[in-house]
C-alpha cells in the first residue's frame, strides 16, 4: 500500500484537534465506540433487513501490520509494540450499503453528496446533513482514533449496478505534537495508505493480502457491508476501577463491580443493550432493525437485561401515541407491569399541536429487574447509566430521537435534569422512563431561524434536536433564546411527580374560580385567557369557515339541492344552480362515495367494479331568474358521466348576470350487494373539465 | 369542483328539523356543586362559569334535555317517512368534541309507531366528569332506525337496518367550555393555622411561551389562616377587600421581580433583547406569546402605569393601580 501523508496548509486539521474533538472525556471510550460504529452502521442500512453487527475482538502480532504499512510507522510500530501483547478489534456489519460513493476529492461534484466512503475515511469532521440520520457532527468516527494507536482499517464492498466493487483504505490520526508519534516528520499527525497518491485500494489481490493478515474474511456471493479493524488497543477503554468521589459529598456505598467491567467484549454486549436496546431484536422498530453479536456470539433476546426489556415496550408504548395507563409485559413471565404515557404539551413549539411528544413512565420492582436469585442482576442505574452506586434512585429518563439510540439515561434528579424535584421510588423499586419526541412535526413558525437551522436543514422537531446535541450526542441542550428542551424536561418532571407516590401527604389545591374571575377582570384586558365564561375565539368550533361563501365569490355556479324524491329504486333530485359572474357551460355528473373519495363511472370500471350503479333517466332544466326571454338553457344529457351538460345562452355581449337554472334528475340506483349507495352530486364548470 | 353528497335513503330534511327546532332543550347543573353559570351567547351556544365558581377543570356537568315532539314523530313511519310503518326508531342525544376526536351518545330511547302516536314528551342526559371535557362540543339529537321492519308497498326505498342514520333532528348546540375570559391564578391551599397567609409560587421555565396560569405561576392562600376571612371577604363578590389589594399589590411586585432575575444572565434573550425588556420596554413584542407570563406581565406594566426602576417604586405603583381598579369595579 501507498503511504499518502496529509501535508500542512491553510486551515489545515491537525490530529491533535481532532482527537479533541469529539468534546466527550466523561463518557466511556467503549460506549462512545458502541453508539458511534452502530449509528454508522445504521446509516447505512441497505432496506428493512435487520442491521447485522459484529464486534470481534483478538491478538494480532505487531509485525502484521508493521509490514503492512512499511516505512517510518513500521519502524516505529515495531520499536514501540514489539514485546507487548497486542489486540485488535474488528466491526463487521451486514446489511448495509458499503461505503459508497466518490473516492477521491477531485471526483467529488459540487452540491452531491460525498458519499459513505468519503466521509468516513477522507473527510473526518464533516457534518452529517440527513436529518433522520444519528450524526451530524462527523465527529463520532474519531472515536476509532482513540481507542488504539491512531490506525484504523476500512474494508468495504459495495454494489456498483449489477457488479460489486471492494474498497480498502487505511487512516492514521495521531497527536502531531506527541515525541511518541508513529510519523516523526509528519506536522499534521494525519496519513493515508492505499493505492497511488490519494485514493483507496481497490485491487482485489492486494486487498485479500491486506485481509488476511488481519484475519478479516471478504465478503462474499450478494453481501455488501463495511468492516472497520482497529490494531494495537489502547488500555484502560473500560469504566474506572473507582467511582469518581466529589470532595465534601458522602457518595452512597458502592455496589460490587458488575460482570460485564471484567472484559471488553463483555462491557460491549451491555453497551450495546444500553444504547440501543429499543432497535436490538425489536422487529417493530421503525426502520431496519439491530442484530448484533460480539465475539462470535450473538446478542439474543435470553440474553438481554429486564430492564433493557421494559424499556423498549417502554419505547413502543410511548410511540403508539394513545396516551393514558396501560400495562406492559412483565419480561420474566409475572404480572403485567403498569406504565403511565403522558403527552409532552408545549405551546408555540411545533406547528398544529400542542402535543411534542410522550413519556412513558414505569415503577418496576427488584423482582421485575431481576435483581433477585437466580438472575441476581445490578440495579437499572447501574445497567443504564453506568453509576455504581447502591440504593434509592431518582428517577432514570432515557430519551433518543428518530435512529432509536438513547441519547443518554438521564438519573441525576437535581435541577439540571429530567426528574428535578421527583422523589425517589420507595426502597425496593425503581422508575423508568422513557421520551419518544414526535421528531417529523414541523417547528412553530420562527423556531428553526431563531435556532440557527441552516436552510439546508430539517425544520422539524427532529432537525432541532438533532442541532441540540454536541459532537458526542450526548445531551439535548437549547440553542440561545430557545427553550423547547428546557421545557419538555419540565414537562417530563412534571409527568414524573404526578406518576411517583407522595412520601409527604400533598396539600389539595383548588382554584377560586369566581375569586380568580373577579380579580382577572380588573387587572387584565378581554380576552386574555381560556376561561369559558365568555365566547371563545374562531377555533373553538362556532365561527368556522363557511365553505360555500367561497365558491359563492368564484365563477363557478352554486349548487342547491331543493328536494329529493326517493322511489323503490332510485331517485329523482331537483337542484339548483346559480351563476353570480358570467354564466358558463357547466356538466353536473354523478359519483358513487366510498370510504375513500367519490369514484366515478370510468373509475369504476377501470377498476373492474362491475356495473356502474347510478343511471340517469331523465333530465330537465329551466331558466328561473332573470325573468324574459333573453337567457335559454340547454341541457346535453350525458350517459358517460352520468350526468348532464348545461349550457346557459345570452344575448351578445351580456355580462354577468344573476341567473339561476332549476331543473331535475332521475336517477336509477342498483345496490351492489344490497348495500345503501350513496351518490354524490359534482358541478364542474366545462372549462375546468377540459383543463 | 363543487360537491354534494346526496343520503341514499330518505333522511331528516330541514323542513323536518324546522318543525322540531322548539321541540327542544337543554338545561345543565352540576351534583353536588356550583351552579354552572350558563349563559346563551348566540343561537344554541352556551358558554359557562357566569359569576360561580363551576369550571370545567374542577366539577362534573350534566346536561339533560327534554324532548317534547308530542305525536308529530309519528309521521316518521310509513312510506313518505323514513322508516317503514313497523320498524323502530330510536332517538339519542350524540355529542361530538372535533378538538379531541372523541364523541358519545345518551341513553336512547327506542320507538315504534304505536309508542309514537302517544309520545308527549322524552329525556335524554349526559354525564361528564370533571376534567373529562375541555374546549368545546357539540350536541344534538340525532335519529336512527331502531329496528328493521318488513317493508309494506312503497317502503322499499326507505332506510331499514338498525343503526342506519336518519340524521339530526335538531340543529347543534354548542357548549364553549374554553373562550376568552380571564382567570387570575390564585390557588386556595389549607397549610397550618401558622404557615403564612399566602405565598408567591413560581413554576415557569420560559415565560415568554409559559401561560399565565397555576400551573406555572400562583399566589397561592392559606385557607386555614386565621386571617383568611379578612382577605377573603364577602363569598359573593370575593377579593375585593382592603388587605387583599394590598397582598395584592406585593404578589405583583414579587412576580415582576422574579422575571427580571430571570432575564439576568441573557440566556433567553433573542436579538439582543431580554424578556425583561419585552416586558419592562414593550421591546420586541413578537417575542411573547399571547396569554404567556411575559403577556401578563406586560400587561400589567403597561396598563398599570407600574414604575419598575425600583422595588419602592414598583410597590407604590401597584398599590395606587390596583386601588383605582378594584375602586372603579366596585362603583
Amino acid at each position: 500500500m501507498d503511504y499518502q501523508p496529509l501535508r500542512l496548509g491553510r486551515m489545515q486539521e491537525c490530529g491533535s484537534s481532532l482527537l479533541k474533538s469529539l468534546q466527550n472525556d466523561s463518557m466511556v471510550p467503549l460506549d462512545l465506540l458502541v453508539r458511534e460504529s452502530i449509528q454508522n452502521s445504521l446509516d447505512a442500512a441497505a432496506g428493512s433487513e435487520p442491521v447485522r453487527l459484529e464486534f470481534q475482538f483478538s491478538e494480532h502480532e505487531t509485525e502484521t501490520i508493521s509490514e503492512l504499512l512499511g516505512g517510518e510507522v513500521a519502524k516505529e510500530l515495531r520499536s514501540r509494540y514489539q514485546k507487548s501483547k497486542n489486540w485488535q478489534l474488528v466491526i463487521r456489519d451486514w446489511n448495509t450499503v458499503g461505503l459508497t460513493g466518490p473516492l477521491k476529492v477531485d471526483e467529488l461534484a459540487f452540491g452531491e453528496t460525498q458519499g459513505n466512503f468519503f466521509k468516513l475515511v477522507y473527510a473526518v469532521g464533516r457534518s452529517q446533513d440527513e436529518a433522520h440520520r444519528g450524526g451530524s457532527w462527523g465527529l463520532g468516527k474519531t472515536i476509532y482514533f482513540r481507542i488504539g494507536c491512531g490506525l484504523v482499517f476500512y474494508y468495504t464492498r459495495i454494489k456498483v449496478g449489477a457488479d460489486f466493487e471492494e474498497r480498502l483504505a487505511v487512516c492514521l490520526v495521531e497527536d502531531e505534537r506527541s515525541p511518541g508519534k508513529l510519523q516523526k516528520k509528519s506536522q499534521t499527525g494525519i496519513a493515508w495508505w492505499g493505492s497511488g497518491e490519494d485514493g483507496p485500494v481497490l485491487e482485489t489481490a492486494e486487498i485479500d493480502k491486506v485481509l488476511q493478515a488481519l484475519g478479516v474474511p471478504r465478503y462474499i456471493n450478494e453481501e455488501t457491508g463495511t468492516v472497520v479493524v482497529v490494531p494495537f488497543l489502547a488500555e484502560k477503554l473500560g469504566p474506572p476501577a473507582t467511582e469518581p468521589e466529589e470532595p465534601g459529598i458522602t457518595a452512597a456505598p458502592l455496589a460490587e463491580i458488575p460482570w460485564w467491567h471484567r472484559t471488553y467484549s463483555d462491557y460491549v454486549r451491555i453497551a450495546i443493550q444500553r444504547w440501543y436496546g429499543v432497535r436490538l431484536n425489536n422487529p417493530k422498530f421503525p426502520g431496519a432493525p439491530l442484530n448484533a453479536a460480539v465475539d462470535g456470539v450473538a446478542i439474543n433476546e435470553q440474553e438481554v437485561l429486564p430492564v433493557i426489556k421494559i424499556a423498549r415496550q417502554l419505547y413502543q408504548s410511548a410511540r403508539d401515541r394513545m396516551t393514558g395507563p396501560r400495562e406492559i409485559r412483565d419480561p420474566l413471565g409475572g404480572d403485567p407491569i403498569k406504565v403511565e404515557v403522558s403527552s409532552i404539551a408545549l405551546r408555540a413549539a411545533v406547528k398544529g399541536t400542542t402535543s411534542v411528544g410522550r413519556v412513558a413512565i414505569a415503577i418496576v420492582n427488584r423482582q421485575q429487574l431481576g435483581m433477585e436469585p437466580p438472575h441476581n442482576n445490578p440495579a437499572p442505574q447501574t445497567i443504564l447509566s453506568g453509576s455504581r452506586h447502591k440504593g434509592m434512585t431518582a428517577p432514570i429518563v432515557g430519551f433518543l430521537r428518530r435512529p432509536g439510540m438513547i441519547v443518554q439515561w438521564d438519573d441525576r434528579g437535581d435541577s439540571n435534569g429530567w426528574a428535578r424535584r421527583a422523589t425517589p421510588a420507595p426502597e425496593g423499586e425503581y422508575v423508568i422512563a422513557m421520551v419518544v419526541p414526535d421528531g417529523e412535526l414541523p417547528l412553530y413558525p420562527g423556531v428553526a431561524e431563531d435556532a440557527g437551522l441552516s436552510s439546508g436543514a430539517s425544520h422539524t422537531l427532529e432537525g432541532y434536536l438533532r442541532n441540540c446535541e454536541k459532537a458526542d450526542h450526548n445531551d439535548w441542550i437549547d440553542p440561545l433564546g430557545q427553550t423547547i428542551v428546557t421545557r419538555m424536561r419540565a414537562r417530563v418532571s412534571d409527568s414524573l411527580q404526578r406518576v411517583m407516590p407522595q412520601a409527604a401527604v400533598v396539600v389539595p389545591s383548588l382554584t377560586p374560580f369566581l375569586g380568580a374571575r373577579t380579580i382577572a377582570d380588573r387587572l387584565l384586558p378581554e380576552g386574555f385567557g381560556t376561561d369559558g365564561r365568555r365566547e371563545g375565539s374562531a377555533d373553538d368550533g362556532g365561527a368556522g369557515h363557511d365553505g360555500s361563501k367561497a365558491s359563492n365569490r368564484s365563477a363557478r355556479p352554486r349548487l342547491d339541492i331543493r328536494r329529493l324524491e326517493y322511489h323503490d329504486h332510485g331517485f329523482t333530485l331537483h337542484w339548483r344552480l346559480t351563476w353570480k359572474g358570467k354564466p358558463e357551460a357547466s356538466d353536473l355528473r354523478l359519483l358513487v362515495d366510498t370510504e375513500g373519495s367519490p369514484i366515478s363511472k370510468e373509475s369504476w370500471k377501470t377498476d373492474g367494479l362491475g356495473a356502474f350503479p347510478l343511471a340517469l333517466r331523465q333530465a330537465t332544466a329551466a331558466i328561473v331568474a332573470p325573468a324574459g326571454n333573453e337567457w335559454s338553457v340547454s341541457v346535453d344529457k350525458r350517459a358517460d358521466a352520468p350526468g348532464i351538460r348545461i349550457t346557459p345562452k345570452g344575448p351578445k355581449g351580456a355580462a354577468g348576470a344573476a341567473l339561476t337554472v332549476e331543473g331535475s334528475l332521475e336517477v336509477g340506483v342498483t345496490n351492489p350487494k344490497g348495500a345503501p349507495v350513496r351518490s354524490v352530486l359534482v358541478v364542474d364548470r366545462v372549462t375546468d373539465a377540459k383543463s | 369542483m363543487t360537491r354534494v353528497r346526496l343520503p341514499p335513503y330518505p333522511c331528516v330534511t330541514d323542513k323536518l328539523r324546522e318543525t322540531f327546532a322548539s321541540a327542544a332543550s337543554l338545561s345543565f347543573s352540576c351534583p353536588d356543586g356550583p351552579l354552572p353559570g350558563e349563559r346563551l351567547t348566540g343561537e344554541r351556544r352556551y358558554t359557562f362559569g357566569n359569576k360561580t365558581d363551576w369550571s370545567i377543570e374542577q366539577h362534573p356537568l350534566h346536561v339533560a334535555c327534554r324532548f317534547a315532539p308530542h305525536a308529530m314523530l309519528v309521521e316518521l313511519f310509513g312510506a313518505d317517512g323514513l322508516v317503514c310503518h313497523n320498524a323502530r326508531l330510536m332517538l339519542v342525544l350524540e355529542w361530538v368534541s372535533g378538538k379531541s376526536s372523541r364523541r358519545g351518545f345518551s341513553k336512547p330511547h327506542v320507538l315504534d309507531h304505536g309508542t309514537a302516536s302517544v309520545l308527549t314528551e322524552l329525556t335524554f342526559s349526559l354525564n361528564f366528569p370533571t376534567r373529562d371535557l375541555a374546549g368545546s362540543i357539540e350536541l344534538s339529537l340525532e335519529l336512527f332506525v331502531g329496528a328493521a321492519g318488513k317493508p309494506g308497498k312503497g317502503e322499499h326505498h326507505l332506510a331499514n337496518a338498525a343503526g342506519l342514520r336518519l340524521g339530526s333532528l335538531s340543529d347543534p348546540w354548542h357548549l364553549v367550555f374554553n373562550g376568552s375570559g380571564s382567570l387570575f391564578p390564585i390557588l386556595h391551599v389549607s397549610h397550618a393555622a401558622t404557615a403564612p397567609l399566602w405565598t408567591f409560587q413560581r413554576e415557569w421555565e420560559d415565560p415568554t411561551f409559559d401561560e399565565f396560569s397555576t400551573d406555572y405561576v400562583s399566589l397561592e392562600i392559606n385557607t386555614s389562616h386565621p386571617s383568611f376571612g379578612d382577605l377573603y371577604g364577602d363569598a359573593k363578590a370575593p377579593y375585593s377587600t382592603p388587605l387583599f389589594r394590598q397582598v395584592l399589590a406585593a404578589w405583583i411586585m414579587l412576580f415582576l421581580h422574579e422575571l427580571e432575575n430571570d432575564s439576568g444572565d441573557g440566556a433567553m434573550a433573542q436579538g439582543g433583547v431580554t424578556p425583561w425588556q419585552a416586558i419592562a420596554e414593550g421591546k420586541k413584542p413578537e417575542m411573547i406569546l399571547p396569554g404567556s407570563i411575559a403577556k401578563a406581565a406586560r400587561e400589567f406594566v403597561s396598563h398599570g402605569s407600574l414604575d419598575v426602576s425600583s422595588k419602592s417604586s414598583l410597590l407604590y405603583s401597584a398599590q395606587r393601580w390596583i386601588d383605582e381598579r378594584f375602586a372603579t369595579s366596585d362603583t
